[in-house]
């Protein structure tokens, strides 16, 4: 590295020193209004020759450019110049010296005479003189070189940096490529450098014309990541684990919900999806829970702007990048609500150079794949005998017997069918579901002004009928330099989506597929598909087999057709950002941003619901949330000298979030059957919620600094005011600091085999406020009565809350091999969740049910490894093999002084998600069987193993032991094949479905013993070690029925024999694309065309429990976890991808 | 120049910070919820609507309350009722915690939060007659939670505390009559006091009715103890008496309602899973009752039709209870009009919470035990039947009320029928409606408990603790239990606690289990007034299924 260093002599106010500045000046012509009359007086003793040009530039505008290899600037002269030339006084100055100059435009460059070229000094231009000079410099001797540089596709990179290896002499590239630069020698080696691109070097002559081809870096450390507040940063910078996601994928092989495309991909981040269908949401985790209160889930930041936190109405097509902040090291920036890590979402910006209209088409194909092990022997009825309203399958074996048909149809009384076994019944309800996804996209520009626009429209079915989406998304983007010095950034992007009859989850009335799940095996579908028949008074009513049996069974395919729901969705988000440089090094940035989400509603059940609505009912939501942002950033870069660099920034944040909801009724009945309209009631329910506005403020200031590019310090700090929080904690403010050091580039003789390696430390605080409403307690006021009635609510408030602290530290390293082809990253962290506010329960006759509180500290413990490998890069052929791994165990250390437990919820009686002092995160309780101190089960005189009182056996937690996933590219010229595969090891699913289908008799585990025979620890359970109250063995036989109907008893399920591990492999997807051969695509005047085949979630490559896909789970909340309650089948989806460059 | 601009760069994030603490200033009030009313502004002005909450929802409430609670235990227990739900099986004796656990959660979080608020208040605001009022309305509500649980949490309700200890069902009941010492005495001294006015939803603050509510409240509590601790029972029912009881109708304690706070039986009959008994039916049409068709509706359907009044068995099978008798198609009958919803033409009646009726027969019982009640057993008897006749009956004539009360019809065999079962139901029981002085005592009790039973129509409750300290009325045996360790011919004695209590309140609940139950903590432990020898009790063998 050179250590010679230009000098530019004072420089003129707002033209700071930038090293390849003086290039790019020399280019430009008219910079400087003349200033023909340059003459300078000047007097003084023992000054330095640095004031000297100052002065000279003060007076005349005259700047002096010197490398200080050659100059002493400190050397102290006597002068005394009265209305001296501009000449005069260079020549004073170098005056002995082995110098000469030359001057353009107002520009005077130093530089060592050339002996060897008589041309150099130009005619008596600048000799030995003696103190006075006749001439002005005439034009400088200098050698020109131009090209152009483009990437691997031939499209031209603008902005590419140019620079004369060993100077600082430079320029960047035009929009088309282009670049000149005047070399002060003949030859030369030139240095382009572009962001994310591999570097390179090239030798040059004189009058050069290059061309020049970079290629995309294949070392992720090279990577250019977007972090905390938008910023771009070299991820060989960073202190802390981040990840990036190809956004590529995500439009190829599609997701409705963008986030599930993530799933195996990134280390550390756990995603899980809901049983709700098309469009559903999915949990999403990054590093392990750790709020008792909150939903541990991160937060999404778009083009820099926290998100209301509904990822799945988001559209792909539009992203630009992703990135992970894992936690809270990355996100401390963003504060409260990124103590859980943040996705940092970009979309996409006109270009410069070009127009470009692109069109992306997906056919997607969903396919259910039904595991459950149904049994297809026995038919409906009770202990073997047939009942025709009965909702079990404890009846006969079927044998094709002429049976009763179970239909309340007075038309169809006395119907009869012969029984037999329909084991395609309950895949019968469903069909295939698809997503058919159009986009197009525009983009257009000039250098000033660029325009982006995106329009994709989407039209998704489950796989259950009438579960249908559509969903029309538009984005329109433009970037404009208003001035030189002013930058406008606005998007606008609207989204409308309209869900037909989400599914609902659970056991639930409303849920088609516990319906379906729980029909007796003998029910035939077409028996089924009529689900209604009029009644004596012309009402359609619903038929059904055993109305009123269980409380929550209906027909299925009434629930599918007669309990309707619809879904419309609003979203719009704008955002305006505005960034002006006040210096060549000092910007600022203000935003403002707008996101906001209407969402209306409606439910429709029929005259015949049973249970919910059985003489029908409406039903309207409407919820209207938005979210202001606004903020302003101050950004100052300043190259210290050639080792030392650095960047300072400080902003500000208001951020303003209420949402409202109004829902309205029509109550019990409906004045005329089936006809929905709210007036059509006597008795309408109507409730308003006017929100819970959250008003958080913030001031921020963070920096970086390196040496030599080696070793990176940052620092962020920030603080907040919380509207939710008591006036003496409302303020908080916390810290973080990180440090990286690049081994590689600190030691010099470092060895070559490395590309890379790098350490890394940092260490964050994040503070979290409270959800509003917390410090006082309130009362509602209600209808009824006289003069209405007032309800104090059951929250005691807690005026002493404090803000909520996550303290984190992490550790790793980066490692990388052969130029980029072997990487590994590993990272250790550990986070405390400390000060957590959440309620605890307190019994009622305390005279309320709950207390705000501060207390806990959950800790999350893990590693991350990820490991990137190119086993083969010969010619055209590359294959790239990555895997990752993540572990995290989450502790609780401790809860609060009133109560070490707290029960966060209690899942249909078989799951209680218990946070307990000491043990894990979400460890489930649930019933289980008696033992004895030997640890033998009792088993009673009936036969049957005794059942604890309570829910007191722990079975474990739903956090796997470690996760992991193989991802993988092979492409060979325009071809590419790639592969996902995850690994979840451990974890516990508490399966509810599986102890209903054996309470009901429907599952292949209860075909032994219907007759009896089954003794409990010897011929059945026999692995289970078993003692009689009274200390013999036991003996007693039973029947499946009385054994099964007592464990799987759907209001105390025991729930140790229904908790499964969630070990399972599968292939998350794959995909084969194509890109058309360029002589080709021109034929057809399209830039490009690619073609690909896709599948998602294709198989289970191995599973521990058949028929439980562990990812998929009811609701999103902490609590969902480890539970899985009718969830529809996994589904596994094919489908193709056409997209084409239209130039 | 140059630095100017620095200047001002840095200037930005100090002028920002100025307007940030100048903006957190409306945090306070952003950080209130505009549709609520904070706990501490509550003033004289909303304190009567605080009252009317405690009056509703202590009574009646909502689906917690009312439907988990009563209807689902007490309404089937005291066998007034059967459920016609295949899913309802606490008819079969089986224990449902969660219903429970709502409904001890529901009275505990908003009635008891309230009456507490409101007696709070009026002690530290000097709002004497208000403050007496409520303490008397705290009576009745915790009556009913001691009388389904035996101990439970009441001198120590609102501690804000994770541990709240119960007390003794003995210990309520003392505190009971003390605290309706206290309070008479109070309102004695203001009686043109008008405490809540018209908030006040039972008597719209007329303190005089208070008073004999207050005494009737004191003579049914020394009843309920009768055979826990004669003597306090008998001190305490001849206190009452002398002090002025509910003398007729008019002083009756009706809850009032609107169509936003119904009648409980009017909230629940658009699905009506509950419909007659064959204990009703037997003992209504036995007696050629006119009552029947006043409470009643002829089979047919669920809003009634012409196919007669059918009661069925209490604890039919789930198999028995079909959608055909649900929906009333087959015939059984469900309750009259007037409790139907009001788009089905239902009128929303008021509901009784202490009538002059139950008054003559605590009256009636207390003189057959040769307590000092001001007249003899036989006369509050008949007095006692002429009112429940007015209140329920209206339109009966005094003479057919005199018929009536002189027949000796007594209650019928119950046809089968309507299940297609073989169900075997003699008549109820071989009383006369006549009153039979000269009868053993037992008899003469059956007589008067009886007739009570008919009365409290609306106070399944109240029904169901009679049957369990006296054993009348008889009723049959239920047809199934679906809990092999008690028998078909049991009456449930109590409710368990629920499990809510168990996690969040372990150490008290376990406590009064071990200390202040007497018994495990299940529905045959017998709480501290059910003393009645268990061999006098009727025996309901004769009424088994076969």
């Amino acid at each position: 590295m050179s250590k010679g260093l230009i000098k530019i002599a004072r420089s003129r106010p707002g033209y700071s020193i930038a090293p390849f500045l003086f290039a790019l000046l020399l280019a430009h012509s008219s910079l400087y209004a003349s200033q023909d009359s340059a003459y300078v007086n000047l007097q003084g003793k023992r000054i330095t020759i640095a004031s000297v040009f100052k002065a000279l530039q003060q007076q005349t505008g005259y700047i002096v450019f010197y490398d200080n290899s050659l100059l002493n600037d400190q050397e102290k002269v006597d002068v005394n110049f009265l209305h001296s030339s501009v000449p005069d006084i260079i020549s004073f100055v170098i005056n002995g010296k082995d110098l000469t100059y030359v001057v353009k435009e107002r520009f005077i460059l130093l530089k060592k005479k050339q002996q060897a070229a008589p041309k150099a000094g130009g005619n008596g231009a600048a000799g030995a003189g003696n103190g006075t000079v006749n001439g002005v410099a005439t034009a400088p001797q200098d050698f020109p070189v131009s090209g152009v540089v483009k990437n691997a596709e031939g499209e031209p990179l603008s902005g590419v940096s140019v620079t004369l290896k060993g100077t600082r002499i430079g320029t960047s590239t035009n929009v088309r490529g282009e670049f000149t630069l005047t070399l002060p020698t003949e030859t030369g080696v030139l240095i382009f450098s572009y962001v994310g691109y591999e570097k390179q070097e090239l030798k040059v002559g004189r009058e050069s014309k290059v061309t020049v081809k970079l290629v995309m870096a294949s070392n992720s450390l090279n990577q250019i990541v977007v972090t905390a507040l938008g910023l771009r940063q070299e991820k060989k910078s960073l202190t802390y684990a981040t990840q990036s996601v190809s956004t590529e994928q995500l439009t190829e092989a599609r997701e409705l919900n963008v986030m599930n495309s993530l799933e195996g991909k990134v280390a550390g981040l756990s995603i899980s999806q809901n049983g709700g269908g098309v469009g559903g949401a999915s949990r999403v985790v990054l590093r392990g829970n750790r709020s008792i209160f909150g939903d541990s889930q991160p937060l999404y930041v778009v083009d820099g702007v926290p998100t209301i936190g509904y990822p799945e109405d988001l559209d792909p097509d539009n992203f630009a990048s992703i990135n992970v902040l894992k936690g809270a090291n990355a996100a401390a920036l963003y504060g409260s609500d990124a103590q859980n890590g943040a996705i940092i979402i970009t979309t996409k910006k006109g270009r410069a150079d070009r127009n470009m209209i692109s069109v992306n088409n997906t056919f997607m194909l969903q396919q259910a794949d039904m595991g459950l092990p149904f049994q297809n022997l026995y038919g409906q009825g009770d202990l073997g005998a047939y009942q025709s309203g009965s909702a079990y399958a404890w009846g006969p074996q079927m044998t094709g017997q002429t049976v009763a048909s179970w239909t309340l149809d007075p038309s169809r009384a006395g119907e009869t069918y012969a029984m037999s076994p329909q084991p395609h019944n309950v895949m019968d309800l469903f069909h295939n579901g698809y997503t058919i996804s159009s986009n197009v996209q525009m983009s257009t520009g000039t250098e000033k002004s660029q325009t982006f626009f995106s329009m994709t429209s989407t039209e998704g079915s489950g796989i259950l009928p009438l579960n249908t989406l559509l969903r029309e998304s538009f984005l329109l983007r433009t970037t404009n330099k208003l001035t030189d010095k002013l930058t406008l950034d606005a998007k606008m992007n609207y989204t409308l989506q309209n869900t037909n009859n989400p599914t609902r989850e659970s056991a639930d009335n409303y849920n088609p597929v516990q319906q379906i799940y729980t029909m007796p095996r003998n029910i035939r579908t077409k028996d089924a598909k009529r689900y209604e028949y009029l009644n004596a008074n012309g009402l359609l009513q619903q038929d059904y087999w055993a109305p009123g049996v269980v409380s929550t069974a209906e027909n299925p395919y009434w629930v599918l057709n007669r309990n309707l729901s619809y879904d419309k969705l609003n979203r719009f988000t704008g955002m305006v950002s505005l960034t002006y440089d006040l210096a060549k090094d000092l910007n600022l940035m203000v935003r403002g941003s707008y996101d906001r989400l209407n969402d209306n509603g409606q439910q429709m059940d029929y005259d015949g619901t049973l249970v919910r609505a059985p003489y029908g009912r409406y039903t309207v939501t409407k919820s209207f949330t938005y979210n202001l942002n606004s903020d302003f950033l101050l950004s100052y870069t300043r190259k210290l000298s050639d080792d030392w660099k650095f960047d300072v920034h400080a902003g500000g944040n208001l951020k303003y979030v209420n949402n409202d909801t109004m829902s309205a009724n029509t109550g019990v009945a409906l004045l005329v059957p089936n006809f929905f309209s709210l007036s059509n009631s006597n008795l309408p329910v109507t409730s308003y919620s006017p929100g819970a506005p959250l008003d958080i403020q913030s001031l921020y200031a963070f920096g970086n600094i390196n040496w030599r590019e080696a070793v990176y310090l940052s620092v962020t700090g920030r603080n907040d005011w919380s509207s939710t929080l008591p006036a003496n904690s409302r303020s908080y403010f916390y810290p973080s600091v990180g440090a990286s050091v690049l081994l590689n580039s600190l030691i010099p003789d470092f060895p070559k085999v490395f590309s890379i390696a790098k350490l890394r430390a940092s260490y964050a605080k994040v503070g979290s406020s409270a959800p509003p409403f917390m410090l006082q307690r309130f009362a509602t006021f209600s209808s009824g009565g006289t003069n209405g009635f007032l309800q104090l609510n059951g929250i005691l408030p807690n005026t002493e809350l404090k803000p909520e602290q996550t303290t984190s530290t992490e550790a790793g390293f980066n490692v990388g091999f052969f130029k980029g082809r072997l990487g590994l990253d590993f990272t250790y962290y550990n986070t405390n969740t400390g000060n957590q506010l959440f309620t605890i329960s307190l019994p009622v006759g305390s005279g309320a049910s709950s207390l705000y509180t501060n207390g806990g500290d959950v800790r999350n413990r893990g590693v991350e490894i990820e490991l990137n490998t190119v086993p083969v890069e010969v010619g055209h052929f590359r294959w790239e093999l990555d895997f990752n791994f993540s572990h995290v165990r989450n502790t609780v250390v401790r809860v609060s002084d009133q109560r070490p437990k707290v029960i966060v919820a209690n899942q249909s009686y078989i799951s209680q998600y218990v946070i307990q002092q000491g043990k894990n995160f979400g460890d489930m309780y649930t019933f289980g069987l008696v033992r004895d101190s030997l640890g033998r089960v009792i088993v009673a005189a009936n036969g049957l193993p005794e059942i604890t009182s309570s829910q007191s056996v722990d079975v474990g937690t739903y956090t796997p032991d470690w996760m992991g996933g193989i991802s993988s590219t092979i492409s060979y010229k325009n071809l590419s094949f790639s592969f996902v595969i995850d690994h979840r090891q451990g974890g516990v699913v508490e399966d509810y479905t599986d102890a209903n289908l054996v309470y009901f008799g429907l599952s292949k585990a209860t075909v032994n013993g219907r007759n009896g025979g089954l003794v409990f620890g010897q011929n059945f359970f026999s692995n289970y070690k078993t003692v009689t109250t009274t200390g013999k063995e036991n003996t007693t036989p039973v029947t499946a029925e009385s054994f099964w109907k007592t464990m799987g008893n759907p209001s105390i399920p025991v729930g140790e024999l229904f908790a499964r591990s969630g070990t399972n492999t599968r292939l998350r997807e794959a995909a084969i694309s194509y890109s058309l051969p360029r002589t080709f695509s021109s034929r057809m005047h399209v830039a490009n065309i690619k073609v690909s085949l896709v599948g998602r979630n294709l198989f289970f490559i191995s599973r521990s429990t058949p028929g439980l896909d562990p990812d998929i789970l009811t609701g999103t909340g902490t609590a969902s976890e480890g539970f899985s309650s009718f969830a529809p089948p996994t589904t596994r989806s094919f489908g193709a991808n056409l997209k084409v460059d239209l130039k | 120049m140059s630095i100017k601009k620095y200047v001002v760069a840095g200037m930005l994030p100090v002028a920002m910070a100025a307007v940030l603490t100048g903006c957190t200033k409306n945090f306070d009030s952003l950080n209130m919820p505009q549709n609520l009313v904070t706990a501490s502004s509550i003033n004289s002005s909303t304190l009567g609507p605080s009252f009317s909450d405690a009056e509703y929802y202590g009574f009646i409430g909502n689906t917690g309350g009312w439907e988990l609670m009563h209807e689902l235990h007490a309404s089937i227990y005291s066998q007034i009722f059967t459920t016609t739900s295949a899913g309802f099986t606490t008819d079969e004796f089986e224990e449902n915690a969660s219903w429970v656990d709502a409904g001890w959660t529901s009275f505990y979080s908003n009635p008891a939060v309230m009456i507490n608020f409101v007696k709070n208040y009026t002690a530290a605001h000097n709002m004497a007659p208000e403050n007496a009022v409520a303490k008397i309305w705290e009576v009745p509500i915790f009556e009913r939670m001691t009388d389904f649980f035996g101990p439970i949490i009441f001198s120590q309700f609102g501690n804000g505390q994770t541990s709240v200890s119960y007390d003794s069902q003995e210990s309520v009941y003392k505190s009971f009559f003390s605290i309706l010492d206290s309070a008479v005495t109070v309102l004695q001294q203001n009686t043109s006091a008008k405490p809540f006015g018209n908030s006040d939803l039972v008597y719209s603050g007329n303190v005089g009715r208070w008073i004999a509510f207050a005494n009737s409240l004191r003579l049914r509590l020394a009843m309920r103890i009768v055979y826990a601790d004669a003597t306090l029972a008998q001190q305490e029912a001849e206190k009452a008496v002398a002090a002025g009881t509910i003398a007729d109708n008019t002083g009756n304690a009706l809850l009032s309602t609107t169509a936003n706070n119904l009648d409980y039986l009017t909230q629940w009959t658009y699905i009506n899973p509950f419909c007659m008994s064959a204990t009703d039916q037997s003992i209504l049409e036995g007696f050629q009752d006119p009552r029947l068709t006043a409470f009643w509706a002829q089979g047919g359907g669920r809003t009634g039709g012409n196919m007669g009044y059918n009661g069925l068995r209490n604890g039919l099978t789930s198999a028995q209870r079909t959608s055909a008798i649900r929906s009333g198609a087959a015939g059984n009958s469900f309750v009259a009009k007037q409790w139907l919803p009001l788009a089905d033409g239902g009128s929303n009646p008021y509901v009784p919470v202490m009538t002059a009726a139950e008054v003559c027969f605590l009256k009636a019982e207390g003189a057959l035990r040769g307590w000092n009640m001001g007249g003899t057993a036989e006369s509050f008897y008949n007095q006692g039947i002429t009112y429940s006749m007015e209140y329920w009956s209206p339109s009966t004539s005094p003479a057919a009320i005199n018929a009536y009360i002189a027949s000796t019809n007594t209650p019928s065999a119950v046809p089968d029928g309507i299940v297609a079962a073989s169900f075997n139901t003699p008549p109820e029981s071989n009383i006369t409606v006549a009153y039979e002085s000269g009868a053993s005592f037992e008899t003469q009790l059956e007589q008067i408990i009886t007739q009570k039973w008919i009365d409290l129509f609306l106070s399944p409750w109240e029904a169901w603790a009679e049957r369990r300290r006296t054993g009348y009325p008889r009723g049959y045996a239920i047809i199934s239990s679906l809990n092999p360790s008690i028998p078909v011919t049991s009456i449930i004695r109590r409710m368990v606690y629920p499990p809510s209590e168990y996690s969040n309140n372990s150490t008290a609940v376990n406590a009064a289990v071990s200390g202040l139950l007497n018994g495990p903590d299940n529905t045959m432990t017998r709480v501290w007034w059910d003393q009645k020898p268990l061999t006098d009790y009727p025996d309901l063998s004769s009424s088994v299924v076969p």
